[in-house]
């Protein structure tokens, strides 16, 4: 488990940057998309198997527009897996194996897969039986399920200091940020469902005309703008419980400033969908779907920016950990006293083969060979010697340290030199 | 219940949680965030440019509990005559004429009741960076670490050291 660091940043500032707004992006895509399923499907199949026959037409209306059949499950799992690998390519944080993200990924499909069946099987039938509603359950729980494993690897993406103990621990996996994160995808899926339903169920340009509504307008009016109204007012909860369980070094100006731009966001929507409940001359709700997709995606930002605080180079290059248990044999001789003196005092300014700040002592010790006086006497009291070379500092070193430091770089230039 | 009295409540409701979040930024710009130093030292210079090793300035790190700060007569050793019009360099030196000992922000600091000992560690062969990341790439030293117990104790499992609580709890 424990590996070597080995170096990380494999692309340019510039490719890395886009791979980041890929893996935001798809990241949004996804969360929007399979929310908008989710509560869809658990609005069609419950709604009608529990509340009634005044609600199957609506279910199977909306069954017919939304939810999932088998291609648009394919194109989620295909985003989640370009998710995944984004988020491997840049930071290759080395949790768990393609195996279990590859079943990760199974279990979406078959979720979703599951939903695209009962989908079929009611609509075929005509009607929502409770043996479809169990189904789609089946499907919503696996799916869910999923996304809440995404959902914490998401979260995880910001404690890279766990990275290198989850193969070892899948637990680790979990944590309340993922927690908080689940929280606020669910919220956000019942806004952006709730909004959704509106938008498609009452056309914009009516204002004050005389529309022949539809049969199933008003229970999915009511149903749209209750599923908008509890996905808006609860937002604010698993923000901040998201806001209080973030790794501090994740927080910044930006993470807080996001967070209260979605906060206003959450409100305007919420007072349209007030002002669209007076009535039918009050219809112009499409755009509370458009703030709810832009509370999505401001909330897609705040991840986005406390990634870019915490996966910084200083922590990418310290992402596995790195052991070497001494073993025996390994130091064949101990350091000498000059070579001690040498490190601890000598190694700011100079090296053997190079200029550091003073020159490369190659160059300049061979001097002394016949005359280890004369070294002594320079480390004792540097002068200026070189006019390219700013002067050495006294070091107050004692004679014995001294003494050692000359006789150890005449031997290391001795042997270099090959004499 | 008349829109505006339900209009004012949305607007009380969503103001008392940009107030509660309002509050968690201020607390986070007093307690947590890195603070600024008093000189800004570089490691990108001296860790990083001149390869020195972490204990060439924390000497005590590998045979002592605490890895400490160098006094100043160590920068000095160097900053007697390098790159003495740097003004970061300039407010050492005054420092240093001065005899004021720097009060460096300590960004690594765990509770008193908590014992942790740098030598132990680096004597298991782990790498300064493990827990204090790459030093050399960072030009405002900052933790990178929670620090936490839980992280420890996944550690100390993970490479099978002791999880006594009288290992660090004495």
């Amino acid at each position: 488990m424990p590996l070597s660091n080995e170096p990380v940043i494999l692309f340019s500032p510039e490719s890395a940057s886009l791979l980041e707004i890929l893996l935001a992006g798809t990241g949004f895509i996804l969360l929007t998309f399979v929310g908008f399923i989710l509560v869809g499907a658990a609005v069609a199949f419950l709604l009608p198997a529990y509340g009634g026959r005044k609600f199957q037409s609506f279910g199977l209306d909306l069954l017919s527009q939304v939810t999932a059949s088998l291609p648009v499950a394919i194109l989620v799992v295909l985003v989640a897996a370009i998710a995944l690998y984004c988020a491997k390519l840049l930071y290759d944080p080395g949790l768990l194996n393609t195996a279990f993200w590859g079943g990760i990924l199974f279990l979406l499909f078959l979720g979703l897969a599951v939903l695209a069946l009962s989908r079929r099987l009611a609509l075929s039938g005509g009607m929502i039986s409770s043996g479809n509603a169990l189904l789609a359950a089946i499907g919503i729980l696996t799916v869910s399920a999923s996304l809440f494993v995404l959902v914490s690897a998401k979260a995880l993406l910001i404690m890279p200091e766990e990275w290198p103990f989850v193969g070892g621990n899948w637990g680790l996996i979990l944590s309340w940020n993922g927690v908080a994160g689940f929280l606020e995808f669910a919220s956000l899926s019942l806004a952006v469902t709730g909004s959704g339903v509106l938008a498609m169920y009452i056309p914009s340009a009516t204002i004050g005309s005389q529309v022949q509504v539809p049969e199933s307008f008003s229970p999915a009016r009511n149903a749209g703008m209750v599923l908008a109204a509890i996905g808006l007012l609860i937002w604010p909860a698993p923000l901040l419980f998201d806001l209080l369980t973030m790794p501090e070094r994740a927080l910044s100006p930006s993470v807080f400033i996001l967070a209260a731009i979605s906060l206003v966001l959450a409100m305007i929507a919420c007072l349209q969908l007030l002002a669209s409940s007076g009535g039918v001359k009050s219809l112009r709700v499409a755009p509370v779907l458009i703030v709810v997709l832009a509370l999505f995606l401001v909330h897609i930002l705040a991840d986005h920016a406390a990634r870019g605080n915490v996966l910084i180079e200083p922590v990418l290059l310290a992402r596995t950990l790195s052991v070497a248990p001494a073993e025996a044999g390994v130091k064949a001789e101990p350091p000498s006293a000059g070579k001690g003196v040498f490190e601890q005092h000598c190694t700011a300014c100079h090296r053997f083969d190079r200029r550091v700040v003073g020159p490369p002592l190659n160059e300049v010790v061979p001097k002394y060979r016949q005359d280890i006086e004369a070294l002594k006497n320079f480390i004792r009291n540097p002068v200026k010697k070189n006019p390219d070379y700013p002067a050495m500092p006294k070091l107050g070193l004692t004679e014995e340290e001294i003494a050692a430091v000359a006789a150890y770089l005449l031997e290391q230039t001795a042997s270099d030199s090959g004499g | 219940m008349p829109k505006i009295i339900v209009k004012m409540a949305l607007v009380g409701y969503f103001g008392l949680f940009l107030l509660l979040t309002a509050a968690l930024a201020v607390y986070w710009d007093r307690w947590q965030k890195t603070p600024e130093q008093p000189i800004a030292f570089p490691h990108t210079i001296h860790a990083g440019r001149l390869e020195l090793a972490c204990t060439f300035c924390h000497e005590n790190a590998a045979r002592s509990p605490r890895a400490g700060i160098p006094a100043i007569r160590k920068c000095m050793s160097c900053h007697q005559t390098v790159a003495v019009d740097n003004p970061e360099v300039k407010k050492l030196r005054r420092h240093h004429q001065e005899e004021e000992p720097i009060a460096w922000a300590r960004l690594h600091e765990l509770p008193e009741h908590v014992y942790f000992t740098h030598k132990r560690h680096i004597k298991a062969g782990l790498q300064c960076s493990a827990c204090h990341g790459e030093v050399r790439k960072m030009a405002r030293m900052q933790r990178v670490r929670s620090l936490e117990m839980g992280w420890c104790v996944t550690c100390h499992r993970a490479l099978k050291a002791p999880t006594d609580c009288a290992t660090c709890h004495k």
